[in-house]
């Protein structure tokens, strides 16, 4: 019993600290699952809400808040130090409810559950500039499944968020080599972005595909008529 | 479809199992499940490398699994004559808070396992390196071009694993690989509570699995095909082995302890933290007397259980690489620099360690209530700190400290520059799942009058 009472008191003062910044229960629970929901492979980052407060300052202004209640309530030193530490544990699964809520919410956007099908391929699926769906573009005109092709660009694909953009290329065009995995000499080039584009692909080549995004793929002229 | 993905999801379940249950049959079944795929994947990844390295990748399917299934069969055989031998954990009804943290535990495991395989393999390392070469190894069936690979000189087993589902289905199917980082996970729950219940009580344990489950970092990298996860399940697998082995005053588990940690290697370069860390809590103990009674020989001989898988295997990934012309290691980042800056480095380090284990959502709660139970237990419970507590709270402590010596003695800190902090977060998971270990181990000395170990 006494367990749940302090449940109660610290589940109580994280949604009071939240309303006295200026973020009552409903809108908090609106608002603090999108501030928390900011994740990815390297971080999870803590988003400020609406009006500028930052979430782990009412986590521990409600732990505060809790803990000096939880001391008034209790005389033996070895209570109070378990109700301090059972309160911010409370807490602790109070913060994470509410980070999966935005994370569950997040994935919603690009998954029909109902459908059991993904909705929304630009930001999982496909990476800055739908290398996957431009991958198997290319794939449907080549003449071969395994092929070595040259890559030019004029994106600097040293940095970010080209350098993705073409590992994520080379990746989902695999058999289809344009990292220089394989040795040998290349049956043809890809370009991605070449400024001029019609003018730079050599003569011996033969153009198989052009996109509007000056992306092209020439292959040698053997190559080209297997097709 | 439906055979390759269910021989690929049980069959190292299976081979794990049987293969530990073989040698230790009295092992809780908790820790034999928590063991058993991780194992199981090891011996396949090792295995699969093994014929890589001698070019019959070709002949895959069969060549790799039928000795593989016949292991199994034998070791299944020599596990029914030791079913008299199995506990079962259920010695009492389980109370509201325990059946709460269960289902608690078991809906996150299923998001998990839901998110893994519905979406297709993305992020950067996975789409650049480790994913990556698997795909070359699949459609090349060879690993002749291994040194035009990304981090060719980089260990990859991981990539093996993703290889060894992908042969089973004949195709390449970017989703269905992934289901290896949701068993990984529920392996490392399995674990982190077998190894609990040798310490703690039931409420507890779970307590623990709970702590580790509502951190959403761990969640999130047991959904994308990261290395950082299997590297943390292996070497907090193998540290805890050895804890337990201490313990139980059990030397035979560091046999186990040593071929996690061998694993690990052969994950991740970071992995030789985790030897490095395993070897000075080995020493540690020595110097704490818990293995004083224990002659010299004996000794020698739980350094060579403890080490021996890793150097061998270490031994045999440096043939291979100079048999196939791979660098020894990667220029300009596996080398050793000392810079003029060696105060005010560690300084910044150790702040943004800080920094992490405080503001990031990384963690949530995690890193406050460890603080809070080690302040708890040193400065008002003051009751003598049980062993594994010491020993895990060492384990943190060398880790910090290995982990600050990466960034100040390799050039890594002026590879990442500014960005520090993220790849910061990963190198964090590695070590994570110790935190609430620690912290479950500690909350029940604090909670309870006569804690249990």
């Amino acid at each position: 019993m006494r367990f749940v009472k302090l449940t109660i008191l610290y589940v109580l003062s994280f949604f009071a600290v939240a309303w006295a910044c200026g973020h009552p229960p409903l809108d908090l629970s609106r608002e603090l699952p999108v501030a928390l929901s900011d994740i990815s492979v390297n971080r999870s980052l803590i988003g400020l809400l609406p009006g500028g407060a930052n979430p782990f300052s009412i986590l521990v202004g409600s732990f505060l808040i809790g803990s000096i209640v939880a001391i008034f309530l209790e005389r033996n030193r070895k209570a109070v130090l378990q109700n301090i530490v059972f309160g911010l544990i409370v807490l602790h699964f109070v913060f994470y409810f509410f980070q999966i809520a935005g994370l569950i919410s997040d994935l919603d956007k690009d998954f029909d559950v109902s459908g059991w099908r993904l909705v929304k391929v630009g930001h999982y699926w496909s990476g800055p500039e739908n290398p996957k769906i431009l991958a198997e573009r290319i794939k449907l005109i080549l003449p071969r499944s395994r092929m070595k092709l040259d890559f030019q660009s004029d994106f600097p694909t040293d940095k970010d968020p080209y350098f993705y953009l073409g590992r994520s290329l080379a990746y989902h065009l695999y058999p289809v080599d344009i990292r220089g995995v394989r040795s040998g000499i290349s049956d043809g080039c890809l370009f991605l972005d070449v400024y001029g584009l019609p003018g730079v692909i050599p003569s011996e080549y033969k153009t198989v595909l052009f996109l509007e995004k000056g992306v092209a793929v020439a292959l040698k002229e053997d190559m080209a008529l297997r097709r | 479809m439906f055979v390759p993905f269910f021989y690929s999801l049980l069959f190292p379940f299976v081979l794990g199992y049987v293969c530990v249950a073989g040698v230790f049959p009295k092992l809780s079944e908790c820790l034999k499940l928590g063991l058993s795929y991780g194992f199981g994947m090891g011996v396949i990844a090792t295995w699969v490398f093994l014929l890589g390295s001698v070019n019959v990748l070709p002949l895959i399917w069969p060549v790799m699994n039928i000795p593989l299934c016949a292991v199994a069969c034998v070791l299944f055989w020599k596990c029914l004559s030791n079913v008299n031998a199995r506990s079962v954990d259920i010695q009492r009804q389980f109370s509201g808070l325990e059946w709460s943290l269960l289902i608690f535990i078991v809906v996150n495991f299923m998001l998990v396992f839901f998110v893994a395989t519905a979406y297709s393999v993305y992020g950067w390392d996975a789409i650049a390196t480790v994913v990556f070469k698997s795909k070359v190894f699949f459609f090349e069936r060879s690993f002749e071009f291994n040194q035009n690979l990304p981090h060719a000189s980089y260990p990859f087993h991981v990539s093996l694993m993703y290889f060894w589902i992908a042969a089973n289905f004949s195709q390449w199917n970017d989703t269905v690989i992934k289901i290896v980082q949701p068993c990984f996970y529920g392996s490392l729950l399995l674990l982190l509570y077998g190894v609990l219940r040798n310490f703690i009580s039931r409420t507890y344990a779970l307590l623990g699995v709970g702590l580790l489950v509502s951190s959403a970092f761990p969640l999130f990298h047991a959904t994308v095909a990261y290395t950082d996860l299997i590297l943390s399940y292996y070497m907090c697998g193998a540290l805890w082995i050895l804890i337990l082995g201490f313990n139980q005053n059990k030397p035979k588990f560091f046999l186990i302890s040593g071929l996690f940690a061998a694993l690990a290697c052969f994950v991740k370069y970071e992995g030789l933290i985790g030897m490095g860390v395993m070897l000075l809590l080995y020493g540690s103990s020595l110097i704490r007397s818990r293995l004083k009674s224990v002659f010299f020989k004996e000794h020698i001989r739980n350094l060579v259980a403890l080490c021996g898988p890793a150097i061998a295997l270490y031994f045999y990934f440096t043939f291979f690489k100079s048999a196939y012309g791979v660098p020894m290691g990667e220029p300009g980042r596996t080398v050793l620099v000392l810079s003029s800056h060696l105060v005010a480095n560690m300084i910044y380090m150790l702040r943004l360690n800080v920094i992490n284990f405080t503001i990031s959502a990384n963690w949530g709660g995690n890193f406050y209530i460890f603080f809070l139970v080690c302040f708890a237990q040193f400065y008002v419970v003051r009751r003598e700190m049980s062993f594994a507590l010491r020993c895990g709270g060492l384990c943190i402590l060398f880790f910090i400290a290995a982990q600050v010596a990466l960034f100040i003695f390799t050039p890594a800190l002026s590879l990442v520059g500014r960005n520090i902090y993220e790849p910061m977060s990963r190198l964090i998971l590695q070590y994570f799942p110790l935190i609430p270990f620690t912290s479950a181990i500690a909350l029940e000395q604090i909670f309870l009058k006569n804690g249990s170990s």
